[in-house]
């Protein structure tokens, strides 16, 4: 069931009306019917998988409770390298099991033979990877004394399981999480249209521009060597819209719902590219991942305190881990890499906290320096969207090799130019309205509350025109596969 | 117990007036997007199309139909019903998978006194297609919107301007209302179509095109496409209806651009089922040697020219078949 469809209207309305209607002001109750919505949401793609989510809950609330009963340092790191072990098997198992494989049968091909392992045919389960780090956060965090295990199985298996964040994040922290579902929720008008207002922002950006990137992108991509630079060029820009709208489009409907119910889910994006350089741009981007990454593997391995050479260490190995947890394809280690390169001279050189504000803050225009750093980070992390997108490392080469042409000049060779200003045009819109909505949590948010309520309400018509007008072929979301 | 309902109904009084309030204004925003999605919908409705054509066709004519021909778009352009010796009707319609003819069968079977003999493809896309798992689903909401059929849907499918892109609906509305223009229907006489588009046809690059298209084996598809068989095979066999399995001749470039494996497949599975019911018989109908260029619509599809003379050799086939 994706967010972008009418059959997760219909889910939301009724799930939102029995959840306040009839059980409103009753929160075990409310926490039950969450979980029981949350599963029948996860079974709409394979209901197989529940047991997954089933199996990571039971393991992760008792190792909790045991590591709260004990005082023995032997015995906790034990039990909180059980959750590890549990944990990242399963996620090992379904995600990285054939890449270590092929991967070792390509350098000692004697050992297929000998070994006689194969790989699996199995399917990757739907948002694996998310909430089997926020299971890990949790014991974690009750293994470093920072939070109380839940005595409540129902709240905990909801929080685990809370459909709005489910299947691609925001990974939430059950310190920020989990006390929402053990305290009174009480219906807030503002809260909710505010989260309506959200959702429909991020439909806006996944409906109406990551969808109508994605057939440019898919064409330009899987005909890298036919097509000449310039369509290659239009090719990353369109890619890098594409995963924003998708992405931090998914986060927007994702946060906005969870305030229907009465929740506060961490904000995912920050205008990343409107970022002056790397590092701004990671504290920017996807912020539920990279501040796991710094919080429980950066500052675990070290951090930046231990010299030079350790920090080297530690930023390439968070960037490779990052990478590689998107997927198990070497063009994400690469994607990984590229970051770890482009953010590394910014941190020895301490520069990496130069820009904590916004840009251009107060004023509705950047100064020409701002403006130029801004263009740099973009044309950076584009270049790395690259090995992201690509179906393999040399695919990744053929497609930048393509970009150094003569051609870069010419019109872009791609199947329906019309419709590539058209989509360029959209971006443009959808650029402007983010530019002027930065300050605010999304673009959106207060933007059109200074406006009289005709006004307001011809946007949000205008925003669902759009939405309904690209809508249609449903894409699934990016983010969906890791 | 007292105080649990106090307690609990009070909280919930407590939160209605202000839920109420935010259902009303959520309401009435949304009132004028229904309001015009429903006339949207009435309108696109009203717009005369090839299901409302042909099952209005075919509900007159099934108590008097003796030969019901099921398959996809290659069959509902090869075979003529007209030219067939006994009174026939083709159900066969673009991109109907195997599951939806057994839909058909399931739905008209009892309706048929008369129904002697089924004729159905097993083609090249049976290993790897299913209506409702590809991405032409859309084609759903026909079945379900304009016939009695029953076939796997989405809850989206029940509406023509949540099936298709808006641009589509709007586009139609414009030329039928405004434009005064006539629908391109393909439905002709007994349900047999003639593609809307003339002109010269190009066979080198279309003949690997569409065997690209239809080179998907799945595994799970085709332990579904055989359950399907099966089932069409049982319902004739219990209503004593002889099903016959035939093949449509293709275009050169076609045939060779398909995966053996999947060839290997697709036989297996004709095999499968003839040899487990006694009222099911194949024959290679295609005789690929006595079509020319000239009849074909393109490198997987026979041109009318090309379905007359499929259909007048089919004749040959029934005149023995029937049981």
């Amino acid at each position: 069931m994706l967010f972008n469809t009418p059959e997760f209207a219909v889910f939301l309305l009724v799930v939102f009306a029995i959840y306040w209607l009839a059980l409103g002001g009753r929160r075990r109750a409310q926490n039950g019917f969450l979980l029981l919505a949350s599963y029948f949401f996860y079974a709409c793609w394979d209901w197989r998988f529940l047991s997954l989510i089933i199996l990571s809950t039971l393991v992760d609330y008792t190792i909790a409770r045991a590591l709260a009963a004990t005082v023995k340092l032997t015995t906790r790191r034990l039990l909180l390298g059980l959750s590890l072990v549990v944990n990242l098997g399963i996620l090992g198992a379904f995600k990285y099991y054939n890449f270590f494989l092929d991967a070792l049968y390509s350098l000692r091909p004697d050992l297929q033979t000998a070994l006689g392992f194969n790989s699996l045919d199995v399917l990757l389960p739907v948002g694996i990877s998310f909430y089997t780090f926020q299971t890990l956060s949790y014991t974690i965090d009750v293994y470093r004394h920072q939070l109380k295990p839940s005595s409540d199985l129902i709240s905990f298996a909801a929080f685990v399981s809370f459909f709005p964040q489910l299947v691609a994040g925001p990974i939430e922290r059950a310190t920020n999480l989990l006390p929402q579902f053990n305290g009174n929720r009480h219906f807030d008008r503002v809260a909710a249209t505010d989260g309506l207002r959200q959702i429909l922002w991020g439909l806006v950006k996944k409906v109406v521009i990551a969808d109508t990137c994605a057939p440019f992108v898919n064409e330009i991509f899987a005909g890298a060597p036919d097509m000449n630079a310039s369509a290659l060029l239009f090719g990353i820009v369109l890619f890098s819209f594409q995963i924003y709208g998708d992405f931090s489009g998914y986060s927007d409907i994702a946060i906005g719902t969870a305030r229907l119910f009465g929740f506060n889910l961490k904000r995912n994006f920050a205008f990343p590219y409107f970022s002056r350089d790397v590092a701004e741009f990671w504290r920017r981007w996807h912020i539920s991942l990279s501040t796991w990454f710094r919080d429980y593997l950066y500052i675990p391995i070290g951090g930046s305190r231990r010299g030079k050479w350790t920090v080297v260490r530690n930023v390439f190995i968070v960037f490779l881990v990052s990478g590689f947890w998107h997927g198990a394809n070497w063009t994400f280690l690469a994607w990984g890499f590229m970051h770890a390169l482009f953010f590394l001279p910014l941190l020895l050189t301490n520069s990496n906290r130069n820009h904590l504000g916004i840009v251009a803050q107060g004023k509705l225009l950047p100064s020409w320096r701002e403006a130029i750093a801004v263009l740099i980070t973009f044309s950076l992390v584009s270049l790395a969207w690259v090995f992201f997108r690509a179906d393999s490392i040399g695919h990744a080469f053929v497609y930048l090799r393509g970009l150094v042409s003569p051609s870069l000049l010419a019109i872009p060779s791609v199947a329906e130019s019309k419709d590539l200003a058209a989509a360029c045009l959209l971006i443009l819109g959808f650029t402007l309205v983010e530019w002027l909505g930065r300050a605010d949590e999304y673009a959106t948010e207060t933007f059109l509350l200074r406006y009289s309520t005709p006004v307001r309400f011809a946007a949000y018509y205008l925003q669902l025109c759009f939405v309904f007008w690209c809508a249609g072929t449903e894409q699934a979301f990016i983010y969906f596969q890791f | 117990m007292f105080r649990f309902l106090v307690c609990r109904y009070g909280a919930g009084l407590y939160i209605l007036p202000i839920l109420k309030a935010f259902l009303l204004r959520f309401s009435l925003f949304f009132l004028p997007l229904i309001l015009a999605g429903l006339g949207l919908e009435a309108l696109v409705r009203h717009i005369p199309n090839d299901f409302q054509v042909k099952y209005r066709e075919l509900n007159r004519l099934i108590t008097s139909t003796e030969t019901l021909i099921l398959g996809n778009s290659h069959v509902v352009y090869g075979i003529n019903p007209a030219l067939l010796e006994r009174p026939a009707y083709n159900a066969a319609f673009v991109s109907q998978s195997l599951d939806v003819d057994a839909a058909i069968l399931k739905t008209y079977l009892p309706r048929a006194p008369r129904l002697r003999t089924v004729i159905l493809t097993v083609d090249y896309t049976a290993p790897g297609y299913r209506l409702h798992r590809s991405a032409e689903n859309w084609r759903a909401k026909n079945y379900l919107l304009y016939t009695p059929v029953e076939v796997p849907h989405k809850p989206a499918h029940h509406f023509e301007v949540l099936s298709l892109p808006l641009p589509i609906s709007a586009e139609r509305i414009w030329e039928y209302y405004v434009e005064n223009k006539d629908p391109d229907l393909i439905t002709r006489n007994l349900g047999f179509a003639v593609s809307v588009v003339q002109g010269e046809t190009e066979f080198n690059n279309n003949g690997r095109i569409a065997a690209g298209r239809h080179t998907n084996y799945d595994e799970l598809i085709r332990q579904e496409n055989e359950a399907s068989l099966v089932k069409i095979a049982e319902l004739c066999l219990q209503a004593n209806v002889k099903l016959q399995l035939i093949t449509l001749p293709y275009h050169e470039d076609y045939m060779v651009n398909r995966e053996q494996s999947q060839v290997a497949l697709q036989e297996e599975m004709i095999t499968n089922l003839t040899d487990q019911f006694s009222n099911v018989s194949y024959d290679d109908t295609a005789a690929r040697d006595q079509y020319s260029e000239n009849n074909f619509r393109d490198s997987d599809h026979l041109n009318e020219r090309g379905a007359t003379v499929f259909t007048t050799r089919l004749n040959a086939l029934l005149r023995g078949g029937r049981r």
